[in-house]
């Protein structure tokens, strides 16, 4: 990585850590208050919320698990992550390359409008036809397959302008020459195109993946059967249920976060590139 | 270009298609779906849909829970966006340097961003909560006890309390992408700044800002597009409440849809709210990149 010598030597470099101290703290302190009842022991949290501990007491968060079915909602969670994920990033990254590559054919550039349009439309503009399409007319509520579909149409926006924005940044000369090599549109685009677009599929993938797995809304309409919800509606019922048992809300709002924050503290660095890679290549 | 023959550009259009066959069904046509029911009285449950022309906007106008709702988001999201656009700057400027404290900084800094609204949400449900809740113990503990309010019940302050916890759950990810942005800017240009002898304020002005054009475009336009559109932390938080002082477009959507029988009425405000999305993000891409090629 590039250092570069620092301009802002010249801030007094106390002072900036300082800030950041302060600013860490902030961010820091709401995450580790939630995380002391959830091991303090029945007659703890009775003395206080924020007490600390003596011991590392897991009941809480055993408790937790056995009463809301977490493996449940688990498990729902990584079906519909996935294979929106998955299906997303296949029609998704095929769909950008013609519209990048050909910017100035008029039916690719009007596709292209429909899935920015997409971008800035609220879901709840489209939240009651859908549960009525959903619901009445196919009879997918209450399915994974229904979910996965309204995912798929909800992400397509973002990850077909991210590989779009990405394609472009790719000369033209790799396209004439896979041209000159005879090559067919499917196969340029899988053999040479697909495999330099890594760093923007990572990126695409974490951008939704976080967007999927946080995501209250769409099962809140589209699934009512509590076997079948997802990690954030599960979450949401369970706080409410237990909204005066804080021990045991808390820890599941824990475990909850626990496989996400996990995967980005191990992938960190894809987190970050992925990020800058789609955002700032304009 | 002749050699193009070769290989068909028929094949162009079917790499589309997929894609756009879900979407339009998923999607556009639920879109415009809402559009239709929004120019009815329909209740969402009855089987008559009575077409009303316009009548649903022109309530809109009189309609003082609308307005209040439309003025609450139009805050929140100036609000949000350009305070988060700060704060993340302020740290992408503080962090640039890669060291290893700066990564641990930046590490820190971006964990709540991959946590759920609702996770976020939850907790400073219970960090403003007036007799349990964290800031008001921590304020009594430091004998400032006089400081302790109904952040959430207060109607001068429940809008602000709100507005508080996007900043501190996206000020992170703001921040990652001006870091990139600084990344991208030449250090020569820096060096030879340097050499005119421009202070680091100059250098800011001339230099830093103009380079990190591309990511202040994206960072506002997303701020904003996601701002209009935030439900979950008011939903949860306040649920509008005190009285309609947090009430927003999208949860007043929702509430039409579900509680009040008016869809066709929450279906014109819907209509309203994306075009209100549109014009911002159009207005903001015409003064952002006014002497550049087009951003898209």
């Amino acid at each position: 990585m590039r250092t570069r010598k620092p301009f802002r030597r010249s801030l007094p470099i106390v002072v900036l850590y300082v800030a950041l101290v302060v600013f860490a703290f902030v961010i820091l302190l709401p995450l580790l208050i939630v995380i002391i009842p959830t091991f303090q022991t029945v007659q703890e949290s009775s003395q206080g919320i924020m007490r600390l501990p003596k011991t590392i007491n897991l009941d809480n968060y055993i408790a937790a698990w056995k009463q809301s079915k977490f493996h449940l909602a688990l498990r729902n969670s990584i079906i519909i992550t996935g294979c929106t994920i998955l299906v997303n990033i296949l029609i998704g990254s095929i769909a950008a390359f013609p519209m990048a590559i050909r910017e100035k054919n008029r039916i690719f550039k009007a596709a292209f409008f429909m899935f920015l349009v997409g971008l800035m439309l609220p879901f709840q503009a489209i939240m009651i036809p859908l549960y009525i399409l959903m619901g009445k007319t196919l009879k997918l509520t209450n399915t994974f397959i229904g979910t996965i579909l309204v995912y798929v149409a909800m992400t397509l926006p973002i990850t077909i302008f991210f590989f779009s924005q990405f394609i472009k940044t790719i000369p033209k000369e790799m396209e004439e020459a896979s041209v000159m090599d005879g090559c067919g549109y499917f196969r340029m685009f899988y053999r040479v195109f697909f495999p330099m677009m890594k760093p923007i599929t990572s990126a695409v993938i974490i951008q939704n993946m976080i967007f999927l797995w946080n995501d209250l809304l769409v099962p809140l309409i589209m699934i009512n059967k509590t076997a079948l919800k997802p990690m954030m509606p599960r979450v949401y019922m369970f706080f409410g249920q237990y909204y005066n048992q804080w021990n045991l809300a808390f820890s599941v709002l824990v475990i909850s976060a626990i496989p996400f924050l996990l995967l980005f503290l191990l992938l960190q660095k894809q987190f970050i590139k992925g990020l800058s890679s789609g955002a700032v290549k304009g | 270009m002749a050699k193009y023959t070769r290989t068909s550009e028929r094949i162009l259009y079917l790499f589309i298609l997929p894609a756009l066959a879900i979407y339009l069904f998923f999607y556009v046509y639920p879109m415009l779906t809402g559009l239709y029911y929004s120019l009815t009285s329909w209740d969402g449950m009855s089987k008559q849909k009575t077409f009303i022309g316009i009548k649903n906007y022109l309530d809109i106008l009189k309609d003082q829970y609308t307005r209040t709702a439309t003025v609450n988001t139009l805050i929140y999201t100036v609000v949000v966006t350009l305070f988060s656009n700060l704060i993340g700057l302020a740290l992408a400027l503080m962090l640039e340097r890669r060291t290893r404290t700066n990564n641990v900084f930046r590490t820190v800094f971006f964990v709540p961003a991959v946590l759920s609204p609702v996770v976020a949400a939850f907790i400073w449900k219970y960090m403003y909560s007036p007799e349990s809740g964290v800031i008001n113990s921590l304020l009594k503990a430091g004998s400032l006890g006089a400081l302790a309010q109904d952040w959430l019940g207060d109607p001068h302050l429940a809008l602000i309390s709100v507005m508080l916890v996007p900043l501190w759950q996206w000020g992170g990810n703001v921040m990652i992408v001006f870091l990139a942005g600084l990344m991208n800017i030449p250090e020569e240009q820096y060096e030879s700044a340097k050499i005119d002898g421009a202070s680091y304020f100059r250098r800011f002005i001339h230099v830093t800002l103009p380079g990190l054009r591309p990511a202040i475009v994206f960072n506002i336009i997303i701020s904003t597009i996601g701002s209009f559109k935030t439900f979950d932390f008011i939903f949860i938080l306040t649920y509008g409440s005190p009285g309609f002082t947090t009430e927003v477009l999208t949860l007043q959507i929702y509430k039409h849809a579900l509680y009040t029988a008016k869809f066709g009425y929450g279906s014109a405000v819907a209509v309203m709210l994306t075009l209100l999305i549109v014009l911002f993000t159009i207005a903001e891409l015409r003064v952002l990149t006014r002497n550049e090629d087009s951003y898209l």
